[in-house]
């Protein structure tokens, strides 16, 4: 407490006081403090160099201080990217099933009549003279051979072996698939077939009477002969009218509505598994 | 003043002034440029109240009051704009650590023991400049983001600075053999 006292203390007290109240007493009047400014511009350099190793040294620790900070950030945006990933993926379902329900629905107006079920294609099994597709629908769903099946483009083929939860089905270009057909521009009658060297390309041969008004470009409609296909399925368009070397007759090619080289972006179909009577009445 | 009186202790007097100088030259630039931005526990470490604490306690009572001054101004030159209050918080400082130190043997436990009260003075001091620069503060907060981690940093930097000034003890030849 004697120090306190002493003289000595007293003076730096007041020196305290004096220093305190110097510079902000010149600051209040605008002026600079000189030697204050000395001061620092004595300390710069140093300040300087202490910044940059300062600088040095944090840009080195961050690398290791950021690292964990980084492997969160990167974990989080991959869960981002999946959540997105899955988001997208769930959006492309809606999207894809709400357009086949719009076919579906669009097929219904336009053929009230029929009775429809869906079916997806499970499995596509292609071998050099025949393509079969399974669907997920069987006799358990009311599914019978030789249903037709159709997509919203057109006639597809129809079912050939029913089993308890599924069913196999031929397409028309197939060579044991025989439709009768007729052309909507001049109603000439006559019967679609699968050919074996057309069937590669997706196409079929159509048959006709010599002297039938053919032309390319006429619209192929099922007639609704035979026990098979129901009347005004749409089969596809004539591209072609060749004459037949062995039997001397005309044949016209027709390219189905339904692209058979791409079967499996098809994914669903629909079977006509009967006739509202009242409605066809 | 009569102390002063004698040209011999005059002469060590400036003698200890100019090597405490030259290390809270040091020492400030340190605090102000290097530990500021590397800001040890989220905060800038008062290191000078650590320096001005181990001269009042490791040696000479006036230096360590004319060096607490001096290293108030000096610090506020560099770093804070007026009005500041540094010098005077300092001395504030030094004289608490002359009136406790005084009563402790000088050795590193006692100089951490010293210490405690140097950190509620620095909590004060941050606490009120904070007032007077901001205004109302909530003090849960200001505690817990500003003052603690300031505290923390300054006692654990405040060692080093300890075998500092006993470093800066040799070439003068103070009372303190470097010892711990």
């Amino acid at each position: 407490m004697k120090f306190i006292k002493s003289k000595f203390f007293i003076v730096c007290v007041i020196i305290a006081v004096i220093i305190v109240l110097v510079p902000s007493v010149l600051a209040a009047f605008g002026q600079v403090d000189i030697i204050r400014s000395g001061l620092k511009t004595i300390a710069k350099p140093f300040e300087w160099c202490g910044g940059k190793v300062a600088g040095a040294i944090d840009g080195f620790v961050s690398v290791f201080k950021d690292y964990d900070e980084l492997v969160k950030e990167n974990e989080e945006l991959k869960a981002e990217i999946e959540a997105l990933k899955h988001q997208s993926s769930d959006n492309e379902v809606l999207k894809t099933e709400n357009e086949w329900l719009r076919e579906y629905l669009e097929l219904h107006n336009n053929n009230p009549q029929f009775v429809l079920t869906d079916a997806d294609i499970i499995s596509h099994e292609a071998g050099n003279y025949s393509t079969v597709l399974t669907l997920n629908k069987g006799a358990v769903h009311g599914i019978k051979n030789n249903m037709p099946v159709i997509t919203s483009s057109g006639l597809l083929g129809h079912v050939t072996e029913t089993g308890l939860d599924w069913c196999k089905v031929v397409s028309i270009v197939e060579t044991s698939s025989t439709v009768g057909v007729y052309t909507d521009r001049t109603g000439v009658i006559g019967t679609v077939e699968g050919d074996i060297a057309l069937r590669q390309q997706g196409k079929c041969l159509m048959s006709y009477a010599a002297d039938a008004d053919i032309k390319v470009g006429d619209r192929v409609y099922t007639s609704g002969t035979g026990s098979v296909y129901p009347n005004g399925l749409y089969i596809g368009r004539i591209i072609s009218i060749e004459a037949d070397e062995a039997t001397r007759k005309l044949k016209a090619v027709v390219e189905p509505s339904i692209d058979f080289s791409k079967l499996d972006s098809l994914g669903s179909v629909m079977i006509i598994c009967g006739y509202d009577k009242e409605v066809a009445q | 003043m009569k102390s002063l009186t004698s040209s011999g202790e005059k002469r060590m007097l400036l003698r200890r002034i100019i090597v405490y100088g030259i290390a809270i030259f040091l020492i400030g630039v340190l605090q102000c440029s290097f530990f500021s931005r590397l800001s040890p526990f989220g905060s800038t470490p008062d290191l000078i109240i650590s320096t001005v604490c181990a001269i009042a306690m490791l040696d000479n009572k006036k230096a360590a009051i004319i060096c607490a001054i001096s290293a108030g101004y000096f610090i506020d030159a560099l770093g804070s704009t007026a009005p500041s209050f540094s010098a005077l918080f300092y001395l504030i400082a030094a004289t608490v650590a002359i009136l406790i130190g005084e009563k402790l043997i000088p050795k590193l436990l006692s100089f951490l023991l010293l210490m405690l009260p140097m950190l509620v003075l620095r909590g004060i001091g941050t606490y009120l400049n904070l007032w007077i620069a901001i205004g109302k503060l909530p003090a849960a907060s200001v505690l817990g983001s500003i003052i603690l981690p300031e505290l923390l940093s300054t006692f654990t930097l405040c060692i080093p600075v300890y075998f500092l000034i006993k470093l800066c003890m040799l070439p003068i030849g103070a009372r303190n053999k470097f010892s711990f």
